[in-house]
């Protein structure tokens, strides 16, 4: 299956998918073009080796 | 009347008669309504609210009965904390004007018990988060040592105020610097405490899980003083932590000999964009306190720039979590750079922040034994002195590097105070950070390097021209 990878599609999909669906071509372009910088700050944090095995730092307790 | 510049020689002053709370209170008010229209610190002033409590400290003093070091003293709160007497706006016309309404937040409450004259509620950057809007009805935050200039953000007007004197003390809230930034642009003291320190109840969140609402003063000392009053366990916030308050102005014991103090030697010193007379404030502050006696010792803090990632992913997740219906009904409603922050949000995705999370634990780790070698670590605050606002955008925080966000992460104390000023004639700063539940040694370390130093009393040359 091919899938589209260019910014463009990919936030539009995600503000959609978020029911923000009221925002001008302005307003899109500023979220594309962050994207690539919040997607690889994202990305760098699944490569480091040491937390392949780590619990998240989320607490719940049933009680 | 000549205004006190801190909250420990305004205690003093009530106490010897020099003036009453009343006086002093209404001096403050004064100043304040007289600068606020160029600074832009306060939305809203209370002012039967800070008089009425100034008259019960008077009353107070004059029958023996003593409440503390902030009886009395003028005060004002960032206004996404709730106070019963005033509106809570987050510093914009999302919110719903009945959040917060007539009740107090937890931090108020035992500000007022302690005698606090609150003033009024403080300009922010909109919910804690982006910039300033000029477009929005809200007074746009101007730093008192050039009005050109950033105020930092988000507690913009807590940091104003302090700096320009229009309070003795207020309250900031920071979830990746928004207490410790405007500590620095504006030139005064400012401590994010241990996460779970001090209750959230009564705060409009932005990321549930690294929020605090935190004192901000000209020095350690006040600081510690308004910690103390803040500080303690608080069943309505589900992050309080039970654990016993020390008694931070005894640990104020002016001596840092023996202190082990840590400087990274990566990172926070490295990166390009640390301006270099910040960069040599701070060496220089640490040379001080070497002088003093303290133990310098180099330590390695590896994944720094990953746990400034991690943070904002958890800040932008959590915040859009809260923010999402209103993102997608009201998107104009919101500051223009409010919303491009927080819609960021959603573009993450659930596993991104549990990985944020994961990392969080790791890191936590991490920070845990390299502080095993040191009592506290000295990093700067910001890495450069405050930019013209006209050069600033949202896109900054994305691809700066951050000193502070990493501290929240790891949920530690770090206290910013500043190092002296630059050529240019603006602030800088340092933070000290200490062990979690620390905040003791943290302050101790930092009003010691103020009874060496007197940058902390530096006074923006317009608010001193201002008579009262």
């Amino acid at each position: 299956m091919a899938y589209a990878t260019d910014a463009e599609t990919s936030v539009k999909a995600l503000l959609t998918a978020a029911q923000m669906t009221t925002l001008t071509d302005e307003q899109v372009d500023i979220f594309v073009k962050a994207y690539p910088t919040l997607r690889a700050a994202a990305d760098r944090l699944y490569t480091i080796p040491e937390i392949r095995y780590e619990q998240p730092a989320v607490i719940y307790s049933a009680s | 009347m000549d205004l006190p510049l801190t909250i420990k020689d305004a205690a003093a002053g009530l106490r010897s008669g020099e003036y009453s709370s009343a006086e002093l209170t209404a001096g403050f008010i004064r100043k304040a309504k007289e600068l606020n229209p160029t600074l832009g610190a306060f939305i809203t002033f209370i002012e039967d609210g800070a008089m009425s409590a100034a008259a019960a400290a008077d009353a107070n003093l004059a029958g023996g009965v003593d409440t503390g070091p902030l009886m009395g003293i003028p005060m004002a709160v960032k206004d996404i904390i709730a106070t019963a007497d005033a509106p809570t706006t987050a510093n914009g016309l999302v919110l719903d004007p009945a959040w917060g309404a007539g009740y107090d937040a937890t931090v108020v409450s035992k500000l007022r018990a302690a005698g606090a004259a609150i003033t009024g509620k403080l300009v922010l950057n909109e919910f804690a988060i982006g910039q300033p809007d000029a477009s929005k009805p809200f007074p746009m935050p101007q730093n008192p040592w050039d009005l050109e200039r950033s105020a930092s953000g988000s507690s913009s007007g807590t940091g104003i105020a302090v700096a320009a004197g229009l309070v003795l003390g207020g309250l900031g809230t920071d979830t990746g610097g928004s207490t410790r930034g405007p500590s620095s642009f504006n030139g005064h003291s400012g401590i994010k405490q241990t996460f779970g320190r001090v209750s959230k109840f009564g705060c409009v969140p932005l990321g549930y899980s690294l929020d605090g609402i935190n004192p901000m003063a000209r020095s350690a000392y006040d600081c510690a003083v308004i910690l103390q009053a803040i500080a303690g366990y608080d069943p309505q916030d589900p992050c309080s932590v039970d654990v016993p308050v020390p008694d931070y102005v005894a640990a104020l014991n002016g001596s840092v000999a023996g202190v082990r103090i840590g400087i990274p030697t990566t990172y926070f010193f490295d990166v390009p964009e640390l301006d270099a007379e910040v960069k040599a404030g701070v060496l220089k502050s640490v040379e001080i306190l070497k002088a003093a006696g303290a133990v310098i010792v180099n330590v390695m803090i590896p994944y720094a720039a990953e746990a400034k990632d991690a943070n904002t992913i958890i800040m932008v997740s959590e915040a859009a979590a809260y923010h999402r219906p209103d993102l997608g009904s009201m998107f104009d409603t919101y500051g223009k750079f409010t919303s491009q922050v927080l819609a960021r949000g959603v573009l993450f995705s659930g596993a991104d922040y549990v990985q944020a999370q994961r990392f969080r634990s790791y890191f936590k780790k991490v920070i845990a034994d390299v502080m095993s070698q040191v009592d506290v670590l000295i990093v700067p605050t910001s890495t450069t002195t405050a930019p013209k606002r006209a050069e600033m955008n949202p896109g900054m925080m994305l691809t700066q590097p951050s000193f502070t966000g990493i501290w929240n992460l790891t949920g530690m104390p770090a206290l910013a105070l500043p190092t002296g000023m630059s050529e240019a004639g603006l602030p800088m700063s340092m933070q000290i950070v200490g062990k979690p539940w620390d905040e003791a040694m943290v302050l101790r370390v930092g009003d010691a390097f103020q009874q060496l130093t007197s940058h902390h009393l530096n006074v923006p040359p317009i608010a001193a021209a201002v008579a009262v």
